[in-house]
């Protein structure tokens, strides 16, 4: 899973990403954790960040 | 961001934004209560708390008062609950001697996460880090070294 691709030599199509960004949690809250992902689509938008958005939902 | 989920908390990092600068009038429109450390170049980062006024507690790891600059930390309280956030990040230097402050800041906190780790709070926390990568062609680029993981 991956959080970064580069603006160059077209790195999205070939999933040539790199995971920069994480979300810790520490032992007390991670029992909480539902779920995790990247929204990647968001990378692909027109003038994108080249970091797209990592999330978690906690209960 | 928070278009696509309306989530509780944020962290943005890469402000590339002085704190004047900063768009906190928006981010409020939006929703959002904000606390911010901006940089005039790559760096800075905020978080951002829905239908909440977030409160900083610290702005730099402690242990080194020189420090002005690769650190956010900031919490959350509302109602009876104490809830913790903290975004970090650091430039990617690409020479010592910043290189070696990196490495210096990295250990500063690990033992500050330590202490709080032991104080058993429910704690999140955001960061970005340069790990090394799986590609060989990426191990020229001195952003990452081994030493970062």
């Amino acid at each position: 899973m991956y959080t970064f691709w580069d603006y160059k030599r077209k790195p999205l199509p070939r999933d040539a990403g790199l995971r920069l960004d994480h979300l810790l949690l520490s032992p007390a809250l991670a029992p909480r954790l539902i779920k995790a992902g990247v929204d990647r689509k968001a990378r692909a938008e027109e003038g994108a960040s080249d970091h797209a958005p990592a999330w978690i939902v906690l209960r | 961001m928070a278009v696509f989920r309306k989530p509780d908390v944020v962290a943005l990092q890469e402000l590339k934004s002085a704190d004047d600068d900063f768009p906190a009038s928006a981010i409020g429109k939006a929703g959002y209560g904000a606390v911010w450390r901006g940089q005039k170049t790559w760096n800075g980062v905020a978080i951002l708390a829905r239908n909440a006024d977030p409160v900083l507690t610290r702005s730099e790891l402690p242990g080194d008062r020189d420090d002005r600059e690769g650190a956010l930390y900031r919490s959350r309280r509302q109602r009876h609950h104490r809830h913790q956030a903290s975004i970090f990040r650091t430039a990617n230097p690409p020479a010592r001697p910043k290189f070696d402050f990196k490495l210096a800041w990295l250990k500063r906190l690990k033992l500050h996460a330590a202490k709080f780790l032991k104080a058993g709070y429910p704690r999140g926390a955001g960061r970005r880090l340069q790990r090394r990568p799986d590609r060989a062609r990426y191990l020229s680029d001195s952003v990452v070294g081994t030493r970062m993981r």
